[in-house]
């Protein structure tokens, strides 16, 4: 049928816009795939940015503090060097002055300090020797001016000794000679040169503590700087992120909402199509309603009137006469069935009732009863095994199983009394079918007809050989097919036909075709 | 019982096969009343009152039964019966549904508008006889009407 065609092509096209969806999708995904790989470099990078900023500014300022530390050291040492220079220098000339006073006034009051100078020294000579210097030529000065300390020394005591032991002139000879004198100047001009270099030394490190202040304070500058810019950045990376994300979701909405949109735009379109069936399918029951009612009101006239002509007038219309009324009312009795037997199979899907559990064993036992008459006169016996409960239209189920038996029946070899037996298995598979068999003895058929026999009003004997209008099979594969299900026949000639009916185990949504409202009869 | 006079059977169909098949087949049963026709349910109206064509007085006897038929053109059967059963003058008349509709609700529809009987038309012309003859029989010879009521108004 025109519809079945249609039905066919409205669901290639739903198959292929759902397969464009799909596609669509896919696409989406690998393009956002593409994004995530992008995004990784991307935070990659930048993670790579921040450690090396933090690495740098870790080195400067670790750099900044060692300077720092070293210039603070050698600052501490020179101001060591130079205080215990000062101190030996110190003790030297308070010796020398007490030596100087005691000799010119012999009061001995000026040897105290003398003394104290000289028991001090040694230690102070101890502490000079063990001090270390960084400018070059220093140690030889200082050890020079050790040397000279100790002569210093060794006249101080050689004249305060020969004044203590009286020879007052002698001493005062010695130290007129300004040998001592010469050898002090010696001793304090060395000094000076040595606590110059340490202060110009001094002075230096100064500078450069100053500098590396001034350098750390840059660094920590440009490094907080850098740090802020980087903090500065991140947040604009993160903002950016967020920005971005906030319109992958919009897009991401959008598109969720354009699908929605596709969606519904198929389902009012499947809508309409569903609107459009019904509303084919009304026509078409009107349409059988029509062909049943007013077709057939003139076949009744045509049949009337013959009958008339035929009681009323047959002595003048002569044996071939009554012969053609004859052979027109039974035309026109066969167009009456015909018309009756299309509108039985219209009804099928339009007249159907609604699907209910269906033992089919009670609906073989309401057919053996009303077959009762028609198996006894042919001898006939029919055997089933236990029938299953299907989900189905109770009275289609009868009606195909009617059918069914009675064609087994009908089409009995002549000499041969009809066996039936009915059996029942389940198939497997991705859609499990209650499977029942009806396999007779009959004359069956050619196989090459197998599919032909189901088509309305193919016969494939003479009227005059076996009655009927060829339209039973037919409606029995409608049937099945309404069920979700197949009718199958197999055969070969003399060797019985099998009819297989499949109907699915988890039965099927009912077509709206079978609408409870419509009226039921015509 | 039999009537003084015999009474009329009055027919409304616009099929004429069925009207000359009807007349037809009450002769072959051999029920000898006065068979009258009209087209629709408007002419079954005015032939009822005695209204338009059928004003002249004599030209519209009451009938005892009307064969009514449901599918008819202007006024159908359904309309007419409704009319004619709310019209204090006319609804004692039985009508018979005769149609060739099967329809459960037309069936339903009918009874419940005071139709005496709902057949549908026989496909042969020898059912229509014999439904004829059981018509005949049953309306015409045993079932005792009331005589017109107040005929003058």
């Amino acid at each position: 049928m025109a519809t079945d065609y249609q039905c066919e092509s409205e669901r290639v096209t739903l198959v292929a816009s759902f397969l464009r969806t799909i596609n669509w999708i896919r696409h989406r995904d690998m393009d956002s795939s593409r994004a995530g790989r992008k995004r990784i470099y991307y935070w990659f990078t930048l993670a790579a940015l921040i450690l090396v900023v933090l690495a740098v500014n870790a080195g400067l300022a670790m750099q900044t503090v060692r300077e720092l530390t070293e210039s603070q050291r050698s600052l501490v040492n020179t101001s060591d060097v130079i205080s215990k220079l000062k101190d030996l220098h110190q003790s030297v000339l308070a010796a020398e002055s007490g030596q100087r006073g005691y000799l010119l006034t012999q009061d001995e009051s000026y040897l105290q300090p003398y003394d104290n100078a000289l028991s001090v020294l040694d230690g102070q000579v101890e502490k000079v020797k063990q001090i270390s210097t960084e400018i070059d030529g220093q140690r030889e000065r200082i050890d020079l001016v050790l040397q000279l300390i100790e002569l210093k020394k060794l006249e101080l005591i050689e004249t305060v000794n020969l004044a203590l032991n009286e020879k007052q002139p002698q001493a005062l000879k010695t130290l007129l000679t300004n040998r001592g004198r010469n050898l002090y100047r010696e001793i304090h001009s060395l000094f000076q040169d040595i606590e110059a270099a340490e202060y110009t030394l001094r002075e230096q490190r100064f500078k450069q503590l100053q500098q590396a202040q001034n350098e750390a304070q840059l660094v920590f500058i440009i490094s907080g700087s850098l740090s802020f810019l980087l903090v500065i950045t991140l947040l604009v990376v993160a903002m950016v992120n967020i920005r971005k994300d906030i319109r992958y979701r919009a897009a991401l909405e959008q598109q969720n909402i354009d699908l929605a949109e596709q969606v519904a735009k198929r389902t009012r379109e499947l809508q309409l199509y569903s609107d459009e069936l019904s509303r084919s399918n009304r026509e078409l029951e009107d349409f059988a309603f029509v062909a049943s009612h007013d077709l057939q009101e003139p076949l009744r006239k045509i049949q009337a009137f013959g009958e008339r002509l035929e009681t009323q007038f047959s002595a003048n219309l002569g044996e071939k006469g009554i012969d053609y009324l004859t052979r027109m009312r039974n035309a026109a009795g066969r167009m009456s069935r015909l018309i009756s037997d299309l509108l039985e199979y219209s009804r099928v899907s339009t007249r159907g009732k609604a699907f209910e559990d269906v033992d089919l064993n009670e609906t073989l036992t309401t057919i053996l009863d009303d077959l009762e008459v028609a198996i006894d006169e042919a001898g006939g016996e029919v055997n089933s095994d236990t029938l299953p409960i299907v989900r189905a239209d109770g009275n289609q189920m009868y009606q195909l199983l009617l059918n069914l038996i009675g064609n087994s029946l009908k089409f009995h070899r002549p000499d041969t009394p009809p066996r039936v037996v009915l059996s029942y298995r389940t198939t497997e598979g991705i859609k499990p079918m209650h499977e029942v068999v009806i396999q007779d003895n009959g004359i069956g058929f050619d196989p090459q007809y197998a599919e032909k026999i189901f088509v309305p009003f193919q016969r494939l004997h003479g009227r005059d050989e076996y009655k009927g209008t060829g339209i039973g099979l037919a409606v029995c594969r409608r049937i099945a097919e309404r069920h979700g299900g197949h009718l199958i026949a197999e055969s070969e000639p003399g060797k019985g036909t099998r009819m297989i009916i499949q109907l699915p185990i988890l039965g099927v949504t009912q077509d709206d075709a079978s609408d409870p409202d419509h009226h039921t009869d015509g | 019982m039999m009537q003084a006079t015999p009474i009329t059977i009055l027919m409304a169909d616009d099929d004429e096969d069925d009207r000359l098949l009807t007349q037809d087949a009450l002769k072959e049963s051999r029920v000898l009343n006065e068979l009258r026709c009209v087209n629709d349910g408007v002419e079954l109206l005015d032939y009822l009152r005695r209204q338009g064509k059928f004003a002249e007085p004599g030209n519209a006897p009451r009938p005892g039964l009307i064969l009514l038929d449901l599918n008819m053109p202007r006024m159908d059967g359904r309309e007419a019966l409704q009319e004619i059963k709310q019209d204090v003058q006319l609804r004692s008349i039985p009508v018979v549904i005769l149609t060739t509709s099967k329809q459960e609700e037309d069936m339903i529809r009918g009874y419940d508008l005071g139709a005496a009987s709902y057949i549908t038309k026989p496909v042969t012309f020898e059912g229509l006889v014999e439904l004829m003859a059981t018509l005949g029989r049953y309306w015409v010879e045993f079932v005792e009407l009331p005589r017109e009521r107040d005929n003058t108004q």
